[in-house]
């Protein structure tokens, strides 16, 4: 089956920076988030597969379709929910949804009413008199409005309130039950995903780290907990990260097996979550 | 395209309510300039809408959302394009009707120009040439840094090209005006009309041109 969205050798430089070479693969049916630091590179591959910036290097294929040269056609079929809001602040947001709605193919102006009353967003207010939330929701509303079938999200849920971001996390799992469609999620918000994510893909330093399924993240990676005495420079090496403590370290291994079979039943092993992850491999040790 | 557009109008209802009053304001108080209050008021009411849809743009980072849309980049520059000859349709319409108005209604003490070809062909003129050179700097830099410049083309074009048509009046009689002159001269209105518009929109295509490829390289 041809996935959804295919990047192979992704570049792009900037001074300081540069989003090294990255590859990845979303299939149909999958939600699959996109986790890293601030600027780690996220929302520029994100801005690249829509392209609104120029890539230096690389392919991106969605819907089995180059992304520039087949643009209106993918675009017809994406939706998408940016970090911030780029509406007309002085029009209401019936305006908006109108001049949103004449750009694609395939609105659904009634998929759009049934989420607007969903939401409880009021057509008559002008953008600017939304919250941060509505404005979410609304951009949200849009992106499900058009029969998309890969949605991409760039930190949708950042500067929400917990409320709110679990009704947004609940709408995309109800969204994904279509099994023709995908999510490709970006945050740093990493509890977001522990529930609904198929997959994850770790990007740290403009460097795809890892992209697995997340089960299998979570079942193999562990957090390992023992006395400071357990260390030495020969097995300092199995760590990602490593946290010396006074009562002790904790550390985060690959592979909890090979762990266990160098420190034996000294140590205690858990479930790491993904913030430990992210965090373990963004500090080191 | 034409959603696009529609989208800068829908933006600006307010300034386009203040631009009809704008030209309301030209008929009434520039009595002095005469046949050409038309052309003045249509090239600074499509001034105004087209600079004030860059900079909703601008203010509300648009750009972003238009080129996430199913659109390509050449859609949201053709756009501008034509949104310059909606606003000078539409400024012409409110000026006629203005004018049509003031004058059936007897306000002697004002004075009123109706449209001639040669307001209306200056008027053209101006609104294309104007616009040819702020919109590939706007496209360029976006219009915050290139309210500046487009500040000095503004108040430029119109001290100089007053300059440079008295230059080029002067010099009637020789050189390359001479003979364009001597071209023209016993050439019928109209024609003289339709080599001004199709000078006009040579100068906008390849405006357009270069706005194209200045705004494909932009990034968001």
């Amino acid at each position: 089956m041809e996935p959804i969205l295919e990047i192979t050798n992704l570049r792009k430089e900037y001074e300081g920076f540069t989003l090294k070479d990255i590859t990845l693969t979303l299939q149909k049916g999958y939600i699959m988030g996109f986790i890293g630091p601030n600027g780690a590179g996220k929302s520029t591959t994100i801005k690249l597969v829509l392209n609104l910036i120029n890539r230096d290097g690389g392919r991106i294929k969605v819907f089995g379709m180059d992304n520039i040269k087949y643009e209106t056609q993918i675009k017809n079929r994406i939706g998408f929910v940016l970090d911030e809001n780029f509406f007309y602040d002085e029009i209401t947001v019936k305006e908006m949804k109108n001049i949103i709605a004449s750009f694609y193919k395939r609105w659904d102006d009634k998929a759009f009413d049934k989420y607007m009353r969903k939401f409880e967003l009021p057509y008559s207010k002008k953008i600017k008199e939304l919250s941060k939330g509505m404005k979410m929701k609304f951009s949200l509303a849009a992106a499900l409005s058009h029969n998309a079938e890969l949605l991409i999200l760039d930190e949708p849920t950042s500067g929400l309130d917990p409320v709110v971001r679990r009704e947004f996390i609940d709408i995309l799992s109800d969204v994904i039950q279509d099994e023709n469609k995908a999510i490709f999620f970006s945050t740093h918000i990493t509890s977001d995903l522990d529930k609904i994510a198929d997959y994850v893909t770790f990007i740290n330093n403009g460097e795809i780290v890892f992209s697995n399924a997340k089960d299998e993240i979570l079942e193999n990676y562990g957090l390992v907990k023992g006395s400071n005495e357990l260390i030495n420079d020969n097995n300092k090496g199995v760590f990602i990260g490593l946290r010396e403590y006074g009562y002790g370290f904790e550390a985060l291994v690959k592979d909890k097996r090979q762990a266990r079979k160098v420190f034996g039943d000294k140590i205690l092993i858990e479930k790491p979550t993904l913030e430990d992850i992210m965090v373990y491999y963004t500090r080191g040790n | 395209m034409l959603n696009l557009v529609m989208k800068d109008i829908i933006v600006q209802k307010k300034s386009i309510a203040f631009a009809v009053l704008y030209i309301f304001f030209f008929i009434v108080a520039f009595q002095s300039v005469g046949e050409m209050t038309f052309t003045c008021a249509i090239t600074a009411f499509s001034y105004i809408l087209v600079m004030g849809g860059f900079a909703y743009d601008d203010k509300n980072k648009a750009d972003i959302m238009l080129n996430s849309l199913p659109l390509k980049r050449y859609n949201i520059v053709l756009a501008k394009y034509i949104s310059l000859f909606v606003f000078m349709t539409l400024g012409t319409l409110v000026y006629f009707i203005l004018e049509l108005v003031l004058r059936s209604t007897g306000f002697s003490f004002i004075k009123t120009y109706p449209i001639t070809i040669e307001s209306f062909t200056g008027a053209i003129f101006a609104v294309s040439i104007m616009h040819s050179f702020c919109l590939p700097i706007i496209f360029k830099f976006g219009y915050t840094k290139a309210k500046v410049i487009n500040f000095v083309i503004f108040f430029a074009f119109f001290f100089g090209v007053s300059q440079l048509i008295n230059y080029i009046y002067a010099k009637r009689n020789v050189g390359f005006a001479g003979k364009a002159f001597a071209f023209f001269e016993n050439k019928p209105d109209y024609l003289i009309a339709l080599a001004i518009i199709a000078a006009a929109a040579l100068l906008l295509l390849i405006s357009y041109m270069i706005s194209l490829r200045v705004y494909k390289k932009r990034e968001f």
